[in-house]
């Protein structure tokens, strides 16, 4: 794994929130993020993990830069992304994407699947229109979504479907990362292995890299190359699949692994 | 037997009367004293609807069409309105999903239990009460149990307030618990917490479980006898054990094959799913 290009480089990454008890008492500051290092190599899929309120969502959004971190640095390709300029920021948000968790809330009901597909083409692409529907289209069957529902909206589809789309969104401006937060846990069982087989035939023929969170081991363990565990805002384990299923360290990773209910 | 369940069959209508869906068609399954049921299925399988319709919860323009819901050797689909309530809360109490939205954000979670008793223990005085509640914060593992009393549900956490949503269905000691789902939105392990509680209060009081869920890894800590749901029938029902040991139904193996378990499927393999193509009720049911 040495020898392969680092995509993103966290070093001392942190975040905190402060919290204003009134007037005559002093805020209250948590720690969501602290002092953090990992780094993220091109091509493999490494998951953060760890129940509600560990910080893992809180450093995916770092990592987009949704949240502004309070100290510490993330570098792109070696380069401090606080340091880029507009254009680079463009680059950028092209190519790192996300993928929600919550098929249901993260699509505009007032837009068609088209249309939804097609905003990133339009925002960050100097493409034609008709260029676009193209590239819409292309990305759709990628995705298993078929060519008649490019003008259909949101809730003419299942959770699985809708899925796809949000798949298809991030997808369409060829991105080297995307961003996986909790992608299949609202969905059943078996939408969540279909969904889970789309991510890995994408992985495979884009190249992707993958920062997948999730809080199921099942999923987690199937998918990714290395994984980190995170407790209150800090990384107890950090290891490669195989260690952390076979000879796990921490006491919290033992926790987990013993919690998971097993057939 | 305490809950028999005999061709239970839930229809929706439409405008026009006619019927639209069929959400649960001729179910029949037991529940022992002291056992858990799960009944598994995926989203739209009918599972919640089955729990509703024994509690006689459907709503409009759904309906009890034809079947029995025999308890205790009564049926509770002939029952009026007014004693269907006497048996919700006290016979059978139900725990459902999302922790904060069953509790009442404007009420301490004491007060919201102890409505419950005021209720169906109308023999108990206020101080009674009081320390029944107390009692059953104790049970269900609830920290501090005199000072939670008057905190407002939003103070707990999500495991905190799912006990609570328990305490409050054992309140009565209920002889069915009817759980639809009840660690879905919680942690791992916060729902092995959860998980366990339940089993416990199964032992110490003897009270039989129908429990709901999606999640297989679930029902196999918890049930007894499992049965699958699919499009509104039970395509499978079997003893824990046989079901995982020899699952039967081609939808029941498909299922259980969708499901990434560390050791048994190949890593970055591309999983077995759930054809949308093939209809799983051409196959004939395994009642077992």
């Amino acid at each position: 794994m040495s020898n392969k290009e680092v995509v993103f480089e966290i070093k001392d990454l942190e975040k905190t929130y402060t919290i204003s008890r009134g007037l005559f008492k002093d805020p209250q500051i948590i720690n969501a993020v602290n002092k953090i290092n990992f780094e993220v190599f091109h091509g493999e899929t490494y998951s953060i993990v760890g129940e509600s309120g560990c910080g893992k969502s809180t450093t995916a959004k770092m990592l987009l830069n949704i949240e502004e971190p309070t100290a510490g640095k993330i570098f792109f390709k070696g380069k401090d992304i606080s340091t880029f300029d507009d254009d680079e920021w463009k680059e950028y948000r092209k190519k790192v994407q996300i993928i929600f968790q919550d098929p249901y809330s993260s699509l505009n009901p007032r837009w068609t699947v088209g249309k939804i597909i097609a905003e990133p083409l339009m925002l960050n692409t100097d493409m034609s229109k008709k260029e676009i529907v193209a590239k819409v289209y292309e990305i759709m069957k990628k995705v298993g979504l078929e060519k008649d529902w490019y003008d259909r909206y949101p809730h003419q589809f299942s959770g699985g479907q809708r899925q796809r789309i949000g798949i298809a969104r991030a997808l369409v401006l060829n991105p080297e990362v995307i961003v996986c937060d909790e992608p299949v846990s609202a969905l059943d069982v078996s939408i969540q292995a279909q969904v889970l087989n789309l991510l890995l035939d994408l992985q495979e023929e884009f190249d992707l890299t993958y920062v997948f969170i999730s809080h199921d081991l099942g999923v987690v363990e199937h998918i990714s190359d290395r994984i980190m565990v995170m407790y209150f805002g800090d990384i107890v384990e950090l290891s490669t699949v195989d260690e952390l299923f076979e000879n796990p360290k921490a006491d919290y990773t033992k926790k987990l692994l013993s919690a998971i209910p097993t057939i | 037997m305490l809950l028999e369940v005999k061709k239970l069959k839930t229809e929706f209508f439409n405008d026009k009367g006619e019927v639209s869906i069929c959400c649960v068609n001729e179910t029949s399954f037991e529940i022992e004293k002291g056992k858990t049921l799960c009944i598994v299925g995926e989203s739209g399988s009918g599972k919640s609807m089955t729990s509703l319709s024994i509690m006689g919860l459907v709503e409009e323009p759904g309906q009890v069409t034809s079947g029995e819901v025999i308890f205790d050797g009564k049926d509770l689909t002939k029952f009026s309105e007014d004693e269907m309530r006497d048996v919700r809360g006290k016979e059978i109490a139900m725990i459902f999903q999302e922790p904060m939205t069953s509790l009442n954000p404007s009420y301490t979670v004491g007060y919201q239990i102890d409505e419950v008793l005021r209720l169906h223990k109308k023999d108990l005085n206020k101080e009674q009460r009081k320390a029944k509640v107390i009692e059953l914060f104790e049970l269900v593992g609830i920290p501090l149990a005199a000072d939670k009393y008057n905190e407002y549900p939003f103070k707990l956490s999500g495991g905190q307030r799912q006990r609570v949503v328990i305490a409050m269905a054992m309140a009565c000691e209920p002889k069915l618990l009817i759980a639809d789902e009840p660690t879905t939105a919680l942690d791992v392990t916060i729902q092995a917490q959860v998980l366990e509680l339940m089993n416990e209060l199964k032992q110490k009081r003897g009270t039989s479980i129908l429990f709901i869920t999606h999640d297989l890894g679930v029902v196999a800590q918890m049930a007894d006898e499992v049965v699958v749901m699919y499009k509104g029938h039970i395509v499978e029902k079997a003893s824990v054990k046989d079901l995982f040991d020899d699952p039967r139904h081609p939808y029941t193996k498909a299922l259980l094959n969708s499901i990434p378990t560390p050791g048994k499927v190949k890593r970055k393999s591309r999983l077995a799913t759930v054809d949308e193509k093939v209809n799983y009720l051409d196959f004939p049911k395994e009642i077992r």
